[in-house]
């Protein structure tokens, strides 16, 4: 078991930085997940943990050793590939045992480490196949069975259930979320998919153009994003952002949309004076809107919005709404009946509602 | 059966003997007493082993034989283990000039080999490996056309399986060997049989840098009895020689006769 620490660790192609300064530390046993759009430099993060690409600048340590110069295979890690590669031409009992082999294990500890890895993923049944004989469902099945045969320090996935259809997606995520507490090993795993995201990470990095955005719980990453990019990756259908200015009143701080049509009072609190009179974007989750007026009597705003299309997924409906010159998406419960094109008025809590500075994008408030 | 389709069947078994008639007949004619094969049609008049048996005492048919084997097995196990080693650093490591390494390699294949004889004579004989089988064995072992080959059948294979193996602690060698040939037989087939066919049927660089009879190879040693008025005029016995040329390329081409046509098609190319 091991923990994982970047220190300041880039990763250039050329004039092309595809991680810029990385700086954290993966715990001992911990599920830290990557996320971020395609090219965000998340899976060249994790083939540098692998070994699989060099590293520009920085100092990466396993288990406190410091790896830049260790070859892939004395690292002690295992990796689960997208495209599973596993060797076509040997059989599923061989594609589990080929790395034992390599290492010089006795064919008897070999058999019984690769019968024991088999009954954990219930794949006995498949050790004589070969790959093209066998569905997606199971060939991930037998990629993660050759990464846990070897009992690695650190399990690597990069984005292992991108092939696979909906339904086995969320019936692999299970089994990966029941092997990792079962198994106690430090897991690092890159997707793109923010389901799989917040249900797996104990903790989640969210990366965009090489940077590390933030790093933080699945739950504070949805409450407090760090940033503009966080707040509107996080979340589906993403955060409703609403373009304008905080400007002092005599009531006190409010928001004022760019049209200046519409204005929200904000909490009293300091930390909106050094943002007065600067240009700031609004945020508002889509589930953060009611059809009703909030019974709790917390300070709300109202929204008098156009409905133009409405998703029925059954248990809940998403609509897209037009408010003056700004697009709504907006989750409502299921048992409105809606009848698009409608006028309705969507109501929110003030207090859901989060600030990101236009500039920088840096969350305000 | 239509009558279009029964007539197309015709004319193909009418191509199909043209082809196959000089073969048995050229078998026939070996087995034929010298002075029946003039009047020899379809049928086999006198059946006789002599003109084999006159062939085998009047050259060292069997050590051209085996000479011939070395050589053509050494060249084609050489081919395929360096091919498939260049062709892998082609097809996936990353360095400067790769790109120019692999075109230079590419115009080679467009040179006649006739241009560089003369050179590559004169460094046989500063090696001093004329009259040796090196100098048939030795600028055999790798070839432009192979290099191709494994470069593209490598390149279709996914880099996250050399990484995978690489991550089980495979070393380069054993990546190469162990899981991508087994992953390209057509390729391996298609250079082994191309080079092997190559390497048995050539005449003309043996012809330069071998003297010695009991270092010939077998189209060497069957043209220079054919051409080199060795044989006499003797049609069987030269008939002869020429069966014993063909048969272990017919052999080998109806074991791997579904591999052949592959091969010929896959590669473009005319062994």
């Amino acid at each position: 078991m091991a923990s994982i620490r970047f220190e300041q660790v880039s990763k250039r192609y050329g004039k092309v930085t595809a991680v810029a300064q990385a700086d954290f530390e993966v715990k001992d046993k911990e599920f830290m997940v990557l996320v971020g759009p395609s090219g965000c430099g998340k899976s060249t993060l994790l083939r540098m943990i692998a070994g699989l690409e060099d590293i520009s600048e920085g100092g990466l340590f396993i288990g406190g050793e410091r790896v830049n110069d260790l070859p892939p295979k004395d690292r002690d890690i295992a990796i689960v590939f997208q495209n599973y590669a596993l060797y076509p031409h040997m059989t599923v009992y061989d594609n589990l045992a080929f790395g034992l082999k390599i290492r010089g294990l006795k064919k008897e500890a070999i058999r019984e480490k690769v019968l024991e890895a088999a009954r954990i993923l219930e794949i006995e049944a498949l050790l004589d196949r070969k790959p093209k004989a066998m569905s997606g469902g199971q060939l991930q099945r037998v990629a993660i069975g050759r990464a846990i045969v070897r009992s690695p320090k650190v399990f690597l996935f990069d984005e292992p259930l991108s092939n696979l259809d909906a339904k086995l997606r969320g019936q692999m995520r299970l089994e990966i979320a029941r092997l990792h507490k079962k198994l106690q090993t430090t897991v690092v795993y890159v997707t793109h998919d923010q389901v799989e995201a917040m249900t797996l990470g104990d903790r989640i990095a969210v990366m965009q153009q090489g940077i590390i955005q933030q790093i933080d719980t699945p739950q504070n990453l949805y409450r407090r994003p760090a940033n503009r990019f966080v707040a509107g990756f996080i979340g589906s259908p993403p955060m409703n952002f609403i373009p304008g200015a905080i400007n002092q009143s005599s009531q006190g701080f409010v928001f004022e949309d760019d049209s200046l049509t519409y204005a929200f009072p904000l909490p009293a609190s300091a930390a909106w004076e050094p943002h007065t009179g600067r240009r700031v974007e609004m945020g508002l989750r889509p589930e953060h809107f009611s059809a009703r007026p909030p019974q709790d009597g917390l300070p709300y705003a109202s929204f008098e919005v156009e409905v133009q299309h409405i998703e029925r997924l059954g248990h809940e409906s998403f609509a897209f709404a037009q408010w003056g010159k700004y697009a709504l998406a907006a989750r409502l419960s299921a048992d409105e009946d809606l009848e698009p094109p409608c006028r309705i008025t969507l109501w929110a809590s003030l207090d859901k509602m989060h600030f990101f500075d236009l500039e920088s994008g840096r969350a305000v408030g | 059966m239509k009558a279009p389709k029964l007539f197309f069947y015709i004319l193909l078994a009418g191509a199909s003997l043209s082809f196959l008639y000089p073969f048995y007949w050229m078998l026939l004619a070996t087995l034929t007493p010298e002075a029946q094969i003039g009047a020899l049609g379809f049928l086999p008049a006198g059946l006789t082993m002599d003109n084999y048996q006159l062939l085998a005492d009047k050259i060292p048919i069997g050590r051209a034989l085996l000479n011939s084997f070395i050589v053509a097995a050494l060249s084609t196990t050489g081919v395929l283990v360096f091919g498939a080693m260049t062709g892998y650093v082609l097809a996936k490591m990353r360095f400067a000039g790769r790109n120019l390494l692999f075109f230079i390699i590419i115009f080679t294949m467009s040179m006649p080999f006739q241009l560089t004889l003369i050179p590559n004579y004169i460094l046989m004989v500063e090696l001093r490996w004329t009259d040796t089988l090196a100098a048939l064995v030795i600028p055999a072992l790798n070839s432009a056309f192979a290099i191709l080959l494994f470069r593209q059948a490598f390149q279709s294979i996914p880099d996250d399986l050399i990484h995978a193996a690489r991550v089980d602690g495979c070393s380069e060698l054993r990546i190469i060997f162990q899981i991508l040939l087994p992953n390209v037989i057509p390729a391996v087939i298609t250079a082994g049989i191309i080079t092997f066919m190559n390497s048995w049927n050539d005449v003309l660089w043996p012809l330069i840098v071998i003297r010695n009879e009991q270092l010939m190879t077998m189209p060497q040693l069957v043209a220079l009895f054919a051409v080199g008025g060795r044989s006499e005029a003797q049609l069987g016995v030269k008939l002869a020689a020429a069966v014993l040329l063909a048969l272990p390329i017919i052999v080998a081409y109806a074991v791997f006769q579904r591999h052949f046509i592959q091969s010929m098609a896959s590669s473009g190319l005319k062994g």
